[in-house]
């Protein structure tokens, strides 16, 4: 280890860290009590905000941190809705219990992307994500048990 | 080589690139009509002839053009629904068996 990162430090519980904690804080208990004060139009609107932060955050991570420039996210998280809309409207699952079984599928179509992508890098990597999720949307739209794509 | 400008290279090479385009663009005119979302659609085929081939490659590129043309036709043939689908399933397993592409070079 250098010296220079020797002499780092790493300062909790500062003012700001203090600041930062109360209003998170505030706000997830305010967003979770939503349906007792706000309108359907703003619970909606929060969620696609919500939806929007987290889809941002996971491409955060992959390209910020991990360096892997991925168009094809968008295929897991069409497998995760089209689980949980399948499993709560076809198989009468209950919505809570389906929202939260929905994470399997896409975790189980991670592995064979796995093998098929994990060896390619840059462009390669980014095309390759793409036809994948490419691939997927029109295996969906020939699927009848998602209605082929027609919502 | 020696006594190339890079500039100039680029500079031609990226012309004759967008004036390739513009012949792709007359066809794609001629067989059918266009609007300004079309360009994701054609670009991803691009993508597949050129990895399918080989990057890098000019022959490799029509070789790529060539073999992702058919396996759509032949999809089409089987199911009008699948024939890109199958496209794309022949061009994954180009990516998985062939990465560097079939008229490739191997690094």
């Amino acid at each position: 280890m250098n010296t220079s990162a020797s002499k780092a430090q790493v300062r909790q519980m500062t003012p700001s860290g203090w600041v930062a904690l109360i209003a998170a804080t505030i706000a997830v208990i305010a967003v979770a009590c939503m349906p007792l004060w706000a309108s359907q139009g703003l619970i909606r609107d929060v969620v696609t905000l919500c939806c929007y932060i987290a889809v941002a955050q996971m491409w955060n991570l992959l390209a910020g941190y991990g360096g892997l420039v991925s168009v094809g996210q968008q295929a897991f998280i069409g497998v995760g809705a089209y689980t949980m809309f399948v499993l709560a409207q076809t198989y009468g699952v209950n919505p809570f219990l389906a929202a939260a079984l929905c994470i399997v599928t896409p975790a189980l179509l991670a592995v064979p992307t796995y093998f098929l992508l994990h060896r390619l890098e840059g462009a390669y990597f980014a095309i390759g994500t793409w036809v994948v999720a490419e691939a997927l949307r029109l295996t969906a739209t020939n699927l009848p048990i998602v209605n082929s794509g027609m919502g | 080589m020696t006594g190339v400008s890079p500039k100039r290279v680029y500079a031609t090479a990226t012309a004759i690139a967008v004036g390739i385009l513009g012949f792709a663009a007359t066809f794609q005119a001629m067989r059918s009509t266009v609007a300004p979302a079309d360009g994701a659609f054609q670009l991803i085929f691009a993508f597949e002839a050129v990895i399918i081939g080989g990057l890098g490659s000019i022959w490799g590129a029509f070789v790529g053009a060539m073999v992702l043309g058919v396996s759509q036709a032949i999809g089409f043939r089987i199911n009008p629904g699948m024939g890109i689908l199958v496209g794309h399933v022949v061009f994954l397993a180009v990516l998985a068996l062939r990465p560097q592409g079939i008229l490739g070079k191997k690094q």
